[in-house]
């Protein structure tokens, strides 16, 4: 059986295999056998020779929440949205001209109206989340189109922030 | 029996309201609409809803919180840390509806809880304070003559000021008067306000505070102290005590100095009196905390006391039963705070539900937690969601346990900065003591900027996940993908915490 999983733009293909008394794994170009046994839903003993690794694994939202030896990572099913975890992205995501809100919250301040024109980098919106005042600031060049936001509204994930209008590179404009 | 209410949430309120148990008082929780499957509210014998989510309407809301305490006829009141713990006013509340406050006096919250006021008495009672001008006289030439008898480096200060703007660090006295002019100037500017202070600049110091217990007698004891210095933006992460600044000389000094301090405003329960420790082993007065610290459980191990018992005792009118020569330390303890901040992305914060959740134990280890598998942490309040606190015979017993104790704690479904924690206790300089406050910055400027790749265990976990879960799910058929939310769901229930 294959699986395949999302780290960032990357896919990598696991080809798992019951043998006799385990699992043949396949990661990559990789193959390990081993013992496996969940224990405990989400909680693996994997066993690969004299090595034992503690493994944890719960699902949420499509992304493969993991634990091993202490460390996390997520990894997503193919065709799930991917909320930052390990792409090393940590900016609002600017999706059709419309910033997403990067984390949950109440806004502050808006710093931006319609039309206003903003540089990369200029703080547009401020989100309070856990007591922390977070600066959202324009991922690109451009001009507001539209504001969907007022001072004081709560925002979810995923919410819009605002609508950009991004500056043609080329200076036509 | 004694009833009380906790005005808080939280770990803290779970640590309290269990202690208070402990003691056999009844225990009276308050909750915000956000916190009603809060583990504060299931550890209490009594929950009273006191508002909308946000802390103002509901935990900081004084009305809502006395009307739940006369509800409930709790005739006690802890504050816990954070929201009013440090409010003169509800303590004065308290005192008129003919409440127990635990905690100090209005008076001696509202003097420590001015910085001016504060650093006064502190003078005149003895305490060290860091020497600086009085600027009454704001021409260049008067500051720099009463600037004088400090010793340098001199830290110029713009009295309405703050991020850094009209402050200038001199290294002597020769280049005082233009960095004067300069911050005047920038200050002006900045605040409208050019008034500047001459400051000793303390390179490099620690923070180290001395926990306080007095009771209603006045007698006043030390605890010994705790080294806070390891911050990132002022926000405390890793506390341990002893410190391996202080010998036993200095602890004695600052010890005295700490009572002094707390008699000075009649001082009574538990409190922190926080100091800055120089290079040279000069200390002083930065303020006092009228409240229990987040960090307080580090006392309790090598002291072996419980705060939260005496604090009880103390409103209650027992007198404390130990003089400051019975108080001996014991081993060393450190804690580490757990933040729902996700370290890999500029500690950003972490919301969602706890998907999976498993404390570390084994010797020597405590977990003072507000939090378990399958709570929603939610936006609003504080990302403190628990404290990993362990006890050794010596520091690096303590050490090495606190590394082994991180690994084990696993927390799935949001990014806390455990991973960060880790590798802050892990670092040689810490190994090696030298823990000042700029101890982040120096040796962790740029954490977690660098790709970090997912080893093939981890990917092998995951398919797992994918293939026993099916399996042992069993209703669903092979090519049917389960919804994460049934299979997840249905784990947790009955999993415990």
């Amino acid at each position: 059986m294959n699986y395949e999983f999302q780290v960032g733009e990357e896919t990598t293909t696991v080809h798992l295999e019951r043998t006799g008394d385990g699992f043949k794994i396949g990661v990559g170009d990789a193959t390990f056998s081993l013992k496996a046994e969940q224990i405990h839903p989400g909680t693996f003993v994997l066993l690969a020779g004299h090595r034992s690794i503690m493994a944890h694994a719960v699902k949420g939202d499509g992304v493969w929440h993991v634990s091993v030896d202490g460390r996390a990572y997520d990894l997503r099913l193919p065709g799930t949205e991917d909320h930052g975890g390990d792409s090393g992205d940590d900016g609002p995501r600017l999706v059709d001209g419309v910033l997403q809100t990067p984390m949950p919250g109440r806004v502050v301040a808006v710093e931006v109206k319609e039309n206003d024109r903003v540089e990369a980098g200029q703080v547009l919106i401020i989100i309070e989340s856990m007591k922390m005042q977070n600066s959202i600031v324009s991922p690109v060049s451009g001009r507001i189109v539209k504001v969907h936001k007022e001072t004081g509204e709560l925002a979810s994930f995923g919410d819009p922030l605002v609508e950009l209008e991004e500056e043609d590179p080329a200076g036509d404009a | 029996m004694r009833k009380l209410l906790v005005a808080n949430r939280g770990e803290i309120a779970v640590r309290i309201l269990r202690g208070a148990r402990e003691m056999g008082w009844g225990t009276v929780a308050v909750y915000s609409e956000a916190d009603s499957s809060s583990l504060h509210v299931q550890v209490a014998d009594e929950a009273v809803c006191i508002g909308a989510p946000e802390p103002a309407a509901s935990y900081l809301n004084m009305d809502a919180i006395l009307q739940a305490a006369k509800e409930t006829g709790a005739g006690a009141l802890h504050p816990g840390y954070g929201f009013l713990a440090e409010n003169a006013q509800l303590a004065s509340r308290c005192l008129d509806a003919g409440i127990t406050f635990v905690g100090p006096s209005p008076s001696a919250i509202s003097t420590m809880g001015n910085k001016v006021a504060a650093r006064d008495i502190m003078g005149r009672a003895g305490v060290p304070i860091v020497p600086g001008t009085q600027g009454k006289d704001q021409s260049v030439a008067a500051l720099v003559a009463e600037a004088q008898s400090i010793k340098p480096p001199l830290l110029v200060k713009a009295a309405g000021g703050g991020g850094g703007k009209g402050m200038r660090v001199v290294k002597d006295h020769a280049g005082l008067a233009a960095a004067i002019r300069e911050a005047q100037q920038e200050s002006g500017s900045a605040f409208g306000d050019s008034t500047v202070y001459v400051e000793k600049f303390l390179e490099e110091p620690r923070h180290i505070e001395f926990q306080i217990l007095a009771d209603q007698a006045g007698k006043t004891v030390h605890l010994f102290e705790r080294e806070c210095s390891i911050q990132r933006r002022h926000q405390k992460i890793i506390e341990e005590t002893p410190s391996t600044a202080v010998s036993p000389q200095l602890r004695a000094r600052m010890g005295e100095a700490a009572v002094a301090a707390a008699k000075a405003v009649g001082y009574i329960n538990a409190g922190t009196v926080e100091f800055l420790l120089d290079r040279d082993g000069s200390f002083y007065f930065l303020e006092m905390n009228t409240r229990l610290q987040v960090e307080h459980p580090v006392t309790e191990l090598i002291a072996g006391l419980d705060l939260v018992h005496w604090q009880l005792r103390i409103a209650n009118g027992e007198g404390l039963s130990f003089d400051q020569k019975d108080l001996v330390q014991k081993g060393h303890s450190i804690e580490a705070r757990i933040y729902a901040e996700d370290p890999a992305h500029g500690f950003r914060p972490s919301m969602g539900k706890i998907l999976l959740l498993r404390e570390p134990d084994g010797p020597g280890i405590r977990v003072d937690s507000g939090i378990y598998e399958g709570y929603e942490v939610s936006p609003y309040y504080d990302p403190i969601l628990a404290k990993l606190i362990v006890w050794g015979e010596n520091r690096e017993t303590a050490s090495r346990r606190i590394i082994q104790a991180l690994d084990q704690y696993i927390i799935l479904g949001i990014r806390p900065n455990i991973p960060f924690l880790r590798d802050v206790v892990a670092h040689p300089a810490f190994a090696a003591g030298e823990t000042t406050t700029d101890f982040l910055p120096l040796h962790f400027p740029d954490w977690g900027r660098e790709a970090k790749k997912t080893p093939p265990e981890a990917f092998l976990a995951a398919a797992l996940g994918e293939a026993l879960g099916r399996v042992n799910i069993g209703s669903l058929s092979a090519t049917e993908a389960p919804n994460p939310w049934d299979t997840v769901g249905s784990w947790e229930i009955g999993s415990g915490l």
